[in-house]
């Protein structure tokens, strides 16, 4: 009695070993061409000061001038500058710009929310309120990657100032600020203005001012890592964009909008690929901790799709991705059983496109063997198939976002023929292309997930 | 019954004569073929789906043995029903009662209802074996292959049962119908 009851038990605990741990036994497969870029960086010494930058020219002061009726974001925001910079930063430092920048004390900056701030008493010549040059805080940035930036402005750049040597000199440093694996955030505020807009350019090469506007918006650009933007643009929701009226927009400029690796961070489980654990044989497993393996004995005509939710990858608020690639082996096996299976028993096939992708609004579908079907495989083999899924080129997420605040160059002066009470902002979109543009070129290919199948297909 | 079992055994050597090159053909598959011979080599290149097998580069010589013992079962399975049905013409045409050529029409219906069945049981082996889930090297063979398999089997074993039945039924028609009187043994049956 005793002696059989053991033998019940070990026959009970072999058939658990046997259905719990599919032996696997993997051809000797490319690793992927790179790994994903960790998104946070580490900060090196003890300092990370926070710039701030205002925008000093006199096209600003409408903001800080109260119109009855209308909500006045940009001095509530200001004035709470100083404490969102001290949650990124240990010390912050103010400066003014115009055509230069000025280091100003944080008395001087607390100006920044009254109009003498903007205004200068002497010439038009001698002041410094009459051009924004944007690159110069951006060059600034370039030096310090453990620093946070912030620019406060209203974008109001001339077509000009957006071609040639002036464009290079934004660029140059946005680049060079990229590929150290900063990210700009752009949060656009929709704040009352009471005041002048100057520098419209006319179709005479001139330029007009406008003051009919009672709404315009003005950007605080966030240069540093991803989590001190993230932590900027959560105070500000949290604390200012409350009212439900509260017009705000955000983007994220990151040559890096790949979150993290879904493999190695595990978030493909055994469901991600739907109805597949229904199949014989199932099971699901990560070997190396990197590498989730499906291993399963499936009909010949079934379609299996992998489903990955983009907000498990995609940087919130980022560009977002346009093109992905897929980098995909088939191996085969005629020999089924691990134990006599060796490194020579695979044989890699010759082809070159096996599944697709499609994308939805929230979601990325591979359509695994959408080009070549179950029914082409060869029943009596054993199929080791691994796909690495690759962000190709970042998107433009951004761009569309602020579209409906921008007005082109040529368009600004029929646009302002209209009496426009919101006014837009002067080329924006063609700021954010270039801000992009500038992101495309130091992204890298960025691996987001990899999946691998053993399997076998029956007759 | 003297008469059902002569035309049986002209029957069965009519169908032996043209069963020689099958089991020559099916002991040459079941030997191992050389991979230089022109056999060899016509199922690489006609048979198998090319193609198919080039891109999972897999090799001929890797599925010939379970392609050949295909073949080898397909070709007994013909061999089997082609002896069946001649032999079952053969002796059960005899209770047709076809002793005047007046009777032709007659026998002609009956025969061809039974070589349709004949030739349609044909169909449906070449097709259950090349075609269906059952056998696991059918997936290896191409269009092209199929195609061939069937007409050759469809032609050659319907030749195979036409020549047995004709030598076992050439003593009862007088038609023209299977060309029967038309054979010198006629006259000896």
């Amino acid at each position: 009695m005793r002696l059989s009851k053991k033998i019940a038990i070990c026959i009970l605990f072999m058939s658990f070993g046997t259905v719990q741990s599919e032996e696997l036994c993997p051809p000797a497969f490319p690793q992927p061409e790179s790994q994903s870029k960790s998104t946070t960086q580490k900060q090196s010494g003890n300092e990370n000061p926070v710039f701030v930058y205002f925008d000093g020219s006199l096209s600003m002061k409408g903001f800080v001038v109260d119109r009855s009726g209308q909500k006045n974001l940009y001095v509530s925001i200001i004035d709470d500058l100083q404490q969102i910079a001290e949650n990124v930063g240990d010390k912050t430092y103010y400066h003014k710009f115009g055509n230069e920048v000025h280091a100003i004390k944080g008395s001087e900056a607390a100006k920044a929310t009254r109009p003498i701030f903007y205004e200068c008493k002497s010439s038009v010549a001698e002041c410094d309120n009459q051009h924004t040059a944007i690159q110069l805080p951006f060059k600034d940035a370039k030096a310090n990657t453990n620093a946070t930036y912030i620019i406060v402005t209203d974008l109001f750049l001339e077509s000009k100032q957006l071609v040639g040597s002036t464009r290079d000199a934004l660029t140059k440093p946005l680049k060079s600020i990229l590929k150290k694996g900063q990210s700009i955030g752009i949060i656009g505020v929709m704040s009352s203005f009471n005041g002048t807009v100057w520098g419209i350019p006319t179709s005479t090469n001139s330029t007009m001012p406008y003051a009919k506007a009672i709404k315009r918006p003005f950007y605080i650009i966030v240069i540093g890592n991803e989590k001190n933007i993230n932590t900027i643009r959560k105070n500000l929701e949290e604390q200012h964009f409350i009212d439900p009226g509260d017009e705000y927009k955000f983007a994220l400029i990151t040559s890096s909008p790949v979150l993290k690796n879904l493999s190695e961070k595990k978030i493909i489980t055994e469901n991600s690929i739907s109805k597949l654990s229904n199949e014989e044989s199932f099971s699901f497993q990560y070997p190396d901790d990197k590498l989730p393996v499906y291993s399963f004995y499936t009909e010949k005509k079934r379609k299996f799709k992998l489903k990955i939710k983009k907000s498990d990858y995609i940087v919130s608020g980022s560009t977002g991705l346009t093109n992905y690639r897929i980098e995909e082996n088939l191996w085969w096996s005629q020999e089924l059983k691990c134990k006599k299976i060796t490194e020579d028993s695979w044989t890699k096939t010759k082809h070159e496109t096996i599944s697709t992708y499609s994308e939805k609004e929230n979601e990325l579908n591979i359509s695994l063997f959408k080009k070549l079907p179950l029914k082409e495989f060869f029943p009596a083999m054993r199929y080791f198939y691994v796909m690495h899924l690759y962000a190709d080129e970042p998107g433009k997420a951004s761009e569309e976002i602020f579209k409906e605040w921008s007005i082109a160059g040529p368009a600004a002066q029929a646009y302002a023929n209209t009496n426009p009470t919101v006014f837009k902002t002067l080329n924006l979109t063609k700021i954010i292309a270039i801000l992009n543009a500038v992101a495309n070129d130091s992204f890298e290919p960025t691996l987001i997930a990899s999946v691998a199948l053993d399997f076998r297909v029956k007759k | 019954m003297k008469h059902i079992i002569r035309s049986c055994v002209l029957s069965i050597i009519g169908l032996s004569a043209l069963a020689i090159f099958p089991i020559m053909f099916i002991t040459w598959l079941q030997a191992g073929p050389n991979p230089d011979g022109s056999i060899y080599q016509f199922f690489n290149d006609y048979i198998v789906h090319k193609e198919r097998l080039g891109k999972f580069d897999i090799p001929f010589s890797i599925v010939a043995k379970n392609l050949f013992n295909l073949v080898t079962n397909m070709n007994i399975s013909l061999l089997v029903l082609s002896y069946i049905m001649g032999l079952v013409w053969s002796g059960g045409s005899h209770y047709l009662n076809v002793d005047a050529p007046g009777k032709a029409k007659l026998y002609f219906i009956h025969w061809i209802i039974f070589t349709s069945i004949f030739m349609a049981i044909v169909l449906g082996i070449i097709l259950f074996f090349t075609q269906s889930t059952t056998f696991a090297s059918a997936r290896y063979i191409g269009v092209g292959g199929t195609t061939i398999i069937t007409t050759i089997s469809l032609i050659y074993y319907f030749l195979m049962y036409y020549v047995g039945v004709v030598l076992g039924t050439a003593r009862f028609v007088r038609s023209s119908v299977l060309f029967a009187n038309k054979l010198p043994v006629s006259e000896l049956l």
